[in-house]
C-alpha cells in the first residue's frame, strides 16, 4: 500500500497545479521525499470568515495501515482558534478523521479540503474549545468572529 | 498508463481479482476490500458508505453474501448456474434410490440426497469412486485423502493440497439447502439475526476464508478433471502395450510410465486440456514408446 502514497503525491501535485477549485490549498506535499509518512499542508483562510487573509499550516501523519486507517492531522500548536480545534495542541475534532467514519476511498487532498471547510463551518456540538463553542451556541456570531480575529492577530504579531 | 479502472483503495489498476459490491456497483480489488472490511469491522462500501454485502467475484463469476458466513445459498446458486448440463431441480426431487440417503464408506457420515451430494462434489468435500466390482462408493474428501494411495492421477506424494475437513463443511452445505433440495429463501428472521452479528470481525473473516477456499477448490477440481482427461489418452495407448504379450510390462512399470507420460503431456499442453491444440493420442504414443525404449522393454 505504500505505492499509494507515491501515487497520491503525483496526483495531488497535478491537481493543485491545474485545478482552480483547489486554489485554497497552497501546498500539500511530504515533508521530505525520503519519508512519505509525514506530510505538510498549507491552506488559505476561507473567504468571508474571520480566517480570511491568513494561512494555516497542517501536519499530516500517515499511519502504517493507511488507507485502512485515517491519517492523523493537526494544525500547528497555538495557530488556529476554532471551536473544533484544541488551540494549544492544534488537535482537530472532525468525524472523518476518526476510525469509525473514515473511508479508504478518501485521500489526503480530500482530508485537507474537509479541514478547510471545517474552518468556515464550525460545529459547536463537538467542541475542543469550549469558550468559542459557547459563544457560537449563543448565536453571537460577531463576538465569535471578533474573538477569533483577536487570537489570529495576536499570533501574527509574534 | 493503461486504460483499466483504478482500485479506489490502493489506487493501482484493476486488471484481475476484481470484486463488485452489487448493491451499489462499486468495484475494488477483492484483496483490498477484504482488508478494509477486516480493518473497519463493517461491510460499508468505501465510496458510498452504505452497507453493501453482496460481493460478486468478477474473475470466477461467483456471488457471495458477506453477511451469511455459512449460508452458502447464493454461492451454490451461482456454482450451479455454471453447470448447464445438469438439471438440478429434477435431480433434487428425483425418487431414484441412487440419490437417496448415502454415507461415506470410511467414516459413515451421511449425505441426505443427491442434490447435497452434488454440491459437496462441486465444493470438493465429497468423492465418488467406482470400485472393482462396478458399484459406486462415496467418501468424504478428507477420509479419501487419508486412505487413498492411488486414487489421484499423480499419486499421493505429489498432492500439493489439503482440504480442511470439519463438521462445518457439512453444516455449511446443510444450512443453504432445505429438505426438498430447494435453496432456502432469505427469511426476515435470519436477516435480523445476521444484522445483529455482522459487526463481529471474526464472522466477516470466516466468510472471506470460505470464499477463498471455494475458489481454491473450484480451480483444483478443474485441474484434476483436466489431468484425468489427459490420462485417459495415455491409458488407452498404454493398455494396448500392456495387454500385448510381446511387451512384458510389469504393473509398476505401467504406473510409472503412465505417470511420467501424463505429466509430460500436461506440461506440453501448458497445464490445460486442449484437444484442438495437442494431439494427445499421437503424443502419448511417441512418449510411451520412448519410455519403453528407456526401460529396455522393446
Amino acid at each position: 500500500m505504500s505505492q499509494r502514497l507515491a501515487k497520491e503525491y503525483r496526483s495531488h501535485e497535478k491537481t493543485l497545479a491545474s485545478d482552480k477549485s483547489f486554489s485554497h490549498v497552497v501546498d500539500l506535499s511530504p515533508v521530505s521525499d525520503e519519508d512519505l509518512r509525514s506530510w505538510k499542508a498549507t491552506i488559505e483562510g476561507p473567504p468571508k470568515t474571520p480566517y480570511e487573509g491568513f494561512e494555516f499550516q497542517l501536519e499530516l501523519k500517515i499511519p502504517q495501515r493507511y488507507p485502512l486507517d485515517p491519517p492523523q492531522v493537526s494544525f500547528l500548536p497555538r495557530s488556529t482558534p476554532h471551536c473544533n480545534v484544541d488551540y494549544d495542541t492544534g488537535r482537530i475534532c472532525l468525524d472523518i478523521l476518526e476510525k469509525d467514519s473514515w473511508s479508504p476511498a478518501w485521500d489526503l487532498l480530500h482530508v485537507t479540503h474537509a479541514i478547510w471547510l471545517l474552518l468556515a463551518n464550525p460545529v459547536p456540538d463537538s467542541p475542543l474549545d469550549v469558550d468559542l463553542a459557547c459563544i457560537l451556541r449563543a448565536n453571537d456570531t460577531s463576538a465569535y468572529n471578533g474573538l477569533v480575529r483577536y487570537y489570529l492577530k495576536d499570533e501574527s504579531r509574534d | 498508463m493503461g486504460t483499466s479502472p483504478v482500485c479506489p483503495i490502493c489506487l493501482e489498476e484493476m486488471n484481475s481479482g476484481i470484486g463488485q459490491l452489487t448493491h451499489c456497483g462499486h468495484e475494488y480489488h477483492i484483496d483490498c476490500l477484504r482488508k478494509w472490511h477486516n480493518a473497519s469491522g463493517s461491510l460499508n462500501c468505501p465510496i458510498c458508505r452504505v452497507e453493501s454485502y453482496i460481493l460478486k467475484d468478477m474473475d470466477h463469476n461467483l456471488t457471495i453474501n458477506l453477511k451469511k458466513s455459512f449460508n452458502l445459498h447464493l454461492l451454490i446458486t451461482s456454482v450451479l448456474s455454471d453447470l448447464h448440463f445438469l438439471d438440478v431441480s429434477s435431480l433434487a426431487s428425483s425418487s431414484d434410490p441412487g440419490y437417496g440417503y448415502t454415507e461415506c464408506d470410511i467414516c459413515g457420515r451421511g449425505t441426505r440426497n443427491g442434490f447435497q451430494r452434488f454440491i459437496r462434489r462441486q465444493t470438493g468435500t465429497e468423492v465418488s469412486r467406482e470400485t472393482a466390482d462396478g458399484s459406486r462408493r462415496l467418501y468424504c474428501r478428507a477420509c479419501w485423502d487419508r486412505v487413498d494411495d492411488n486414487g489421484s492421477p499423480w499419486g499421493r506424494r505429489n498432492r500439493e493440497y489439503q482440504v480442511q475437513h470439519s463438521d462445518q463443511d457439512f453444516a455449511a452445505v446443510d444450512a443453504g439447502i432445505s429438505r426438498n433440495g430447494r435453496v432456502l429463501e432469505n427469511s426476515a428472521n435470519s436477516r435480523v439475526r445476521n444484522a445483529a452479528v455482522v459487526k463481529e470481525p471474526s464472522e466477516i473473516e470466516e466468510t472471506w476464508k470460505l470464499l477463498d477456499r471455494l475458489q481454491h477448490e473450484q480451480s483444483r477440481a478443474k485441474i484434476l478433471e483436466e489431468k484425468q482427461k489427459i490420462q485417459m489418452h495415455v491409458r488407452k495407448t498404454l493398455d494396448r502395450y500392456y495387454k500385448d504379450s510381446r511387451f512384458d510390462i510389469t504393473r509398476s512399470q505401467y504406473t510409472d510410465i503412465n505417470k511420467s507420460v501424463s505429466r509430460q503431456l500436461y506440461e506440453l499442453s501448458l497445464y490445460a486440456y486442449k484437444p484442438g491444440f495437442v494431439d494427445y493420442d499421437l503424443r502419448a504414443e511417441t512418449l510411451i514408446s520412448e519410455a519403453l525404449r528407456k526401460e529396455r522393454i522393446t
